[in-house]
């Protein structure tokens, strides 16, 4: 008799989404399989700049307020699968904060609004993957930047790396770390 | 009666579309197992591994790898040249993979930020082309200058992330 064959592709498509191509019949029989890796693709969250929990921020900007600028060119927070993407969280928005801060205000600043997104998403800092920071003279300011980061994260702590600049290398002036991560979701 | 023949096509694209990692085929009798094995989650969600070599993150079949310096004092006298350094990384890259069950061969995705790209980039690969003979994974890096690498003497560094069974 005949055979019926089912194709299973469970594909990955972090960072650039290339898509897959599954015959609709088997996606539909798919879609009801506990573990599925779905969704493929959605935007959680346009930008990482509407929101921070930091108190000296701006009342306009709480969580779920539109950017004052449409960050057009990319998405804030990502999700495929049970991953979330996050775009690069600056440690200083003019529109939020009227001084730029040190390094540890900026970190507290990114972390604090790395920690809204992931909330807002279902999520949370403990279950932070992997961390990628630029920081600005990093000879100079890792150290004091480790000290807020420790305490964001309880163990164990999400792999890290990190890659230095010049102040004036970091997109804006006033900025001194951008942070990014991938994490896991339910 | 119909049997289902279920073919089951694991596929890993990051960024590009690259290839496929398993395919198993599940003959006449074994739909139950078949269905099952589609049933499976995502687990474990994020667990920490120890090897020998050095730790990392696993979650469900994939392991994150944080930065690894190419140079650290308590491991060796001179920081080395940039071949130095990068062999350095990637053999502590290799023995975490294998210490966490997997291997150089399934690593999907290398960020690395490199000291004076412009003069040290070609000799790097030089190095690195060693440890990826083929299907080498998607790479980016950042370039800065030897005194932005966070310590004095450390020219590149390194993360990953790879895939796991």
């Amino acid at each position: 008799m005949d055979r019926r064959k089912v194709l299973k592709s469970l594909s990955l498509l972090p960072l650039a989404g290339a898509a897959a191509v599954i015959p609709s019949e088997v996606n539909a029989q798919n879609k009801k399989k506990k573990g599925q890796w779905t969704p493929k693709k959605e935007v959680i969250r346009r930008s990482n700049s509407g929101g921070n929990t930091n108190p000296t921020v701006a009342s306009s900007a709480t969580a779920g307020a539109k950017p004052s600028v449409p960050a057009s060119v990319l998405s804030g927070c990502i999700r495929s699968g049970h991953l979330l993407f996050l775009s690069g969280i600056g440690g200083w928005y003019a529109e939020r904060r009227k001084e730029p801060g040190d390094i540890q205000v900026q970190i507290r600043s990114a972390l604090d609004t790395m920690k809204e997104v992931l909330e807002g998403a279902g999520s949370s800092m403990a279950n932070v993957l992997k961390v990628h920071m630029t920081v600005a003279e990093p000879n100079k300011n890792i150290a004091a930047l480790n000290e807020a980061y420790r305490g964001y994260f309880p163990d164990p702590p999400p792999v890290r790396s990190y890659t230095g600049c010049g102040t004036d290398l970091m997109g804006r002036d006033g900025i001194l770390l951008q942070i990014d991560c991938i994490a896991y979701v339910d | 009666m119909k049997r289902r023949e279920i073919l089951k096509g694991l596929s890993v694209i990051p960024l590009a579309g690259i290839a496929t990692a398993a395919i198993a085929k599940h003959h006449a009798g074994t739909e139950a197992g078949a269905v099952a094995e589609a049933a499976e989650e995502w687990l474990p969600k994020k667990e920490l591994i120890k090897t020998p070599a050095g730790s990392c993150l696993r979650s469900g079949h994939l392991l994150f790898i944080g930065g690894i310096g190419g140079w650290y004092a308590n491991q060796r006298a001179e920081p080395g040249d940039i071949q130095v350094q990068i062999r350095s990384v990637l053999t502590t890259m290799k023995g975490i993979l294998e210490g966490a069950g997997s291997s150089m061969s399934n690593v999907l995705k290398i960020q690395m930020t490199v000291a004076e790209p412009n003069k040290n980039m070609a000799k790097l690969n030089e190095a690195y082309a060693e440890f990826f003979p083929e299907n080498p994974p998607v790479r980016s890096y950042s370039g800065s200058k030897t005194s932005q690498m966070g310590r004095e003497g450390i020219l590149c560094q390194v993360a990953c992330i790879a895939y796991v069974d």
